[in-house]
């Protein structure tokens, strides 16, 4: 028998290459936020080690840990309600026939192929329309209604790992339709939800441009923030909250890992 | 024979996607045919203006130089997160890998875009370094142009591709690749005849994931961009916004829309037709 | 073949299906099925891929309802009933295990629905993974299980409920031929214990003729034959179920003259052989007429039986294949060629061996043929 040299693809020379570039890319400017963020003087130059900027961060933004606030109370919300409607409907739509359904599938594809910027417009008009005051509300509908195709198709992802047999299994072992959901589906679609809600939350955490049109005065949120800090010019606040932020990810980052194969299959 | 729960299932899903995706989009459809009202609403009166209005020689090149930005963009993108994902994939320490291109995905995207600003900025590191070293007496604008946009947009967007064509390839078999060899390909040959044809839903995915965003972008062009770089959805909010002639929003943000429709459409087509000869195959091998 | 166990058992239900129809849109899948199933019985449908037994099994477990027609379960009419309403319960070719549940919350799945107490639940599960053979692996996640454990396990969950009828849709389909082997014996001990009926669709007619009591052969939405594997193997209804159930040597001919209880038919491609009229035949009648291949001998010599007992033939070994068992031996006359399978009785042959190439009578017994279409 002939053998085959087990190396002939393994030498990922010119793959290699571009990993490097795209590390680089990356993270050259993450460390040197990292780096910025310790430094004494507010220029570009070292002058030293400092703490200022997260004495600053932490104790004289207050506007800034209101956004934070609101952020992370809209991303909660709107991860639990979007995982909620989304994994009922993908369980409806993944193994039932019905009337309605082609519709509803279209509907919930369509936002994901429309730029996100048409979301907020046609929110923004919609509330303006029914006369509805923005704020908080309206960026908690905006984001449900953005996250909503994302955790149906994650959780729809899950589902399609299990063939339908598991449920007429549970029939035929005399479940009713509400045993079978509870003990049955959930559990088993359980990795697909966590992936959606973690997904939803994390899309939530980081919207600016829906949010942007969707805020009203006094419903800011942090990347309207950070955009409005960063447009005024560079402030070695931004800095501190960069880094924040960045260990903010990591530890989410690490979390998610376990989850990622549903969220881009 | 089960009951049907399908629409008992999906009931809250078809309330909320119909009335806060589907009575919104409608609703634009109508205000571009609408006049505008001097107060910055609409009138109910059936307009063409706003569709006249699309003519403009200044919206025109704008559109085309969003298409070109987005293009680019995207080319780039696909450019440098195929080999990468396909290094991560066939590495040992996928997971650690997995986990270095996840952060940057996590981290807020405008701040890593003001990372950048650090960088090129007209007082940024760079500035400061050529000024020390002597190469420039000057500092240089690096910012604030096209190419700056659309770098910076594929800086951007650049782990949602690498993401998911990392999952497809890891999925990939990779002892077609030495079986192909076996038969005489040279590694480019197979790589391009082998791999790429299998790992087409991915890059799909990708080009999806980056275009999209990429096309109805306001942030980037605004941070970074220049004169020339003003893309659609800076038009867009310039007119909601400030001038508040909302049948022109409405009737951009729908060529928007069929803009990247067809964009999206034209890459499925283009790309349908490749995977579903694969599929077909692997049925009749099945 | 085995014995016939009695067939009063009191676990066993008695189902009868009539006249059922299926169509999905336009598209007929069960055509007008007749059938009743004894309690206790051991009761295969046996067909190729297609033939509507799966969606009859699926009919059977309340997944699907008859377009036309009705099922009574003792006596009461469960057509319209649903699943989980059933004493019917499924053993699923694809073994439909919970995967987030162990192999003992698996098989306690039906209990703690009907909320019994743990203690029951505990000697109950245990009852059954000991019926299976699986008490060593309670703990362990479907995952974790080989294919015949997994299967073990869906059998054990199918039974704990106390089922008056268990399908079983293709359940070794998965397996390897080994322990596909293995199982079938051992389910059929376990009919033998429980006395349930079991109604087992299978497209392998030696997984059907091992266990059965009875089979249904089934084939384009219509079931061909019902009879016990004897009746099927030795007296098929038809080409389909002659060809489908084990190999077979079909003649096509002409009756030249009926002789008493005997005929002369003129085969196409051969010449005369000698039938038995055991159906109502007539001079000028053609007909199909199969001998199984097990009942042909072949021998260097001309056999000293009775000439009009026996058809003999005289050809070349065209085809050899050994298969430890037995040996299989394709011999060309004129145009036809005749399977033949020869058990290996004794190590060391008597006779000097037949080889390849060789010349060859080929005879059999008038009464082991068998006629399946006149027309």
């Amino acid at each position: 028998m002939r053998k085959h040299n087990p190396k002939a693809f393994k030498r990922n020379t010119v793959s290699l290459y571009f990993f490097i570039v795209t590390m680089v890319i990356f993270y050259l400017p993450l460390i040197i936020l990292i780096v910025l963020s310790f430094n004494a003087t507010k220029g570009i130059s070292w002058d030293g080690f400092s703490l200022r900027w997260y004495n600053e961060l932490f104790f004289k933004s207050s506007k800034l840990w209101t956004a934070f606030g609101n952020t992370m109370l809209i991303a909660l919300l709107a991860a639990t309600i979007s995982t909620v409607i989304g994994t009922l409907g993908g369980i409806g739509l993944y193994w039932f026939k019905f009337r309605m359904k082609k519709y509803i599938e279209i509907a919930s594809y369509l936002p994901l192929i429309l730029p996100e910027i048409i979301i907020g417009i046609s929110l923004l008009i919609f509330f303006s329309g029914i006369k509805f005051k923005l704020g908080l509300i309206t960026i908690l509908i905006a984001h449900i209604t953005f996250c909503l195709p994302y955790v149906l198709f994650i959780v729809m992802a899950r589902l399609a790992e299990f063939d339908y047999s598991i449920i007429e299994a549970a029939h035929d072992l005399g479940a009713r339709e509400r045993d079978t959901l509870l003990k049955i589906i959930i559990p088993v679609a359980l990795p697909g939800v966590a992936s959606g809600f973690l997904m939803a939350f994390t899309l939530s955490l980081d919207d600016f441009l829906i949010t942007f049109f969707v805020s009203g005065k006094g419903s800011s949120t942090l990347p309207l923030e950070i955009y409005n800090m960063i447009r005024f010019g560079v402030s070695p606040v931004v800095n501190a909250l960069s880094v924040i932020l960045i260990v903010g990810s990591l530890a989410l980052g690490l979390l998610s890992k376990k989850f990622y194969k549903y969220m881009f299959s | 024979m089960k009951k049907n729960y399908g629409q008992i299932y999906t009931a809250p899903l078809l309330i909320w996607i119909t009335v806060f995706f589907v009575v919104p989009i409608a609703i634009i459809l109508m205000f571009s045919f609408l006049k505008k009202d001097v107060h910055g609403g609409v009138e109910l009166k059936f307009s063409i203006a706003a569709y006249k209005a699309l003519f403009n020689p200044y919206i025109i090149k704008v559109a085309f130089s969003t298409i070109f930005i987005s293009i680019m963009a995207t080319l780039i993108i696909v450019f440098l997160a195929l080999p990468t994902a396909y290094y991560m994939a066939r590495s040992k320490f996928k997971d650690f890998l997995m986990l270095l291109i996840i952060i940057p995905f996590w981290t807020n995207f405008l701040i890593r875009i003001y990372a950048w600003i650090a960088i090129l900025g007209n007082n940024g590191i760079l500035n400061n370094i050529l000024l020390k070293l002597g190469l420039t007496d000057h500092n240089i604008q690096f910012l604030y142009n096209q190419w700056t946009v659309i770098i910076v947009m594929a800086y951007t967007y650049l782990p949602f591709a690498i993401l998911p064509l990392f999952s497809t390839i890891e999925k990939f078999d990779f002892s077609l690749l030495e079986a192909a060899r076996d038969l005489g390909a040279t590694k480019t040959k197979a790589i391009l005849k082998i791999l790429l044809p299998n790992v087409m839903p991915g890059i799909t995915t990708a080009v999806l994931f980056t275009f999209i965003p990429v096309i109805g972008n306001y942030a980037v062009p605004q941070l970074v961009g220049g004169s020339d770089s003003i893309m659609i959805g800076n038009i867009i909010t310039h007119e909601i916004m400030k001038t508040r002639n909302w049948p022109l929003a409405s009737s951009i943000s729908l060529v928007l829309t069929v803009l990247s429709t067809i964009g999206v459409m034209l890459f499925m087509y283009m790309t349908r037709s490749k995977t579903d000869n694969l599929r077909k195959v692997r049925e009749d091998a099945v | 073949m085995k014995p016939l166990r009695s067939v009063d058992a009191v676990n066993g239900g008695h189902l009868k299906i009539e006249n059922v129809n299926k169509n999905f849109g336009t598209f007929k899948v069960l055509d007008n099925i007749n059938l009743e199933i004894k309690p206790g019985e051991f009761f295969s449908l046996l067909g190729p891929s297609g033939c509507g037994k799966t969606t009859l099994l699926r009919i059977i477990a309340g997944f699907e309802a008859p377009s036309v027609g009705g099922l009574f379960l003792d006596n009461n009419d469960i057509t319209y009933l649903l699943s989980n309403k059933r004493h019917v319960n499924t053993v699923f070719q694809s073994y439909a295990l919970f995967p987030h549940l162990s192999v003992f919350e698996n098989v306690a799945f039906p209990l703690r629905l009907k909320k019994e107490k743990e203690s029951v639940i505990k000697e109950k599960v245990g009852k059954y993974l000991d019926l299976v053979q699986l008490n060593a692996h309670v703990k362990k996640y479907p995952a974790q299980l080989s294919g015949g454990q997994k299967q073990r396990v869906a059998i054990a969950r199918a039974l704990i409920n106390e089922p008056s009828i268990l399908l079983l849709d293709e359940p070794l389909s998965a397996l390897d031929a080994k322990l596909r082997h293995k199982l079938l014996i051992e389910l059929d001990s376990i009919h033998d214990k429980t006395g349930i009926t079991f109604i087992f669709v299978t497209h392998d007619q030696q997984e059907a003729l091992s266990v059965s009591d009875r089979i249904a052969v089934m084939k384009d939405v219509v079931v061909l034959q019902v009879g016990s594997p004897s009746e099927i193997y030795e007296t098929p209804a038809d080409m389909f179920v002659a060809n489908f159930i084990g190999e077979t040597n079909v003649f096509v001919g002409t009756v030249k003259e009926v002789l008493g209880d005997q005929a002369i038919l003129t085969v196409d491609g051969i010449g005369e052989i000698k039938i038995c009229t055991e159906k109502d035949i007539k001079k000028d009648d053609r007909l199909k007429c199969t001998i199984r291949p097990e009942k042909i001998r072949i021998t260097s010599s001309l056999p000293d039986t009775k000439s009009e007992e026996i058809n003999v033939l005289n050809g070349k070994v065209d085809e050899l294949i050994y298969t430890g068992f037995q040996s299989r031996y394709y011999v060309k006359i004129n145009n036809f060629i005749f399977k033949i399978f020869k058990q290996h009785v004794k190590y060391f042959m008597d006779e000097t061996p037949i080889k390849w190439k060789d010349d060859v009578y080929v005879w059999w017994y008038v009464d082991d043929e068998f006629i399946v279409e006149v027309n």
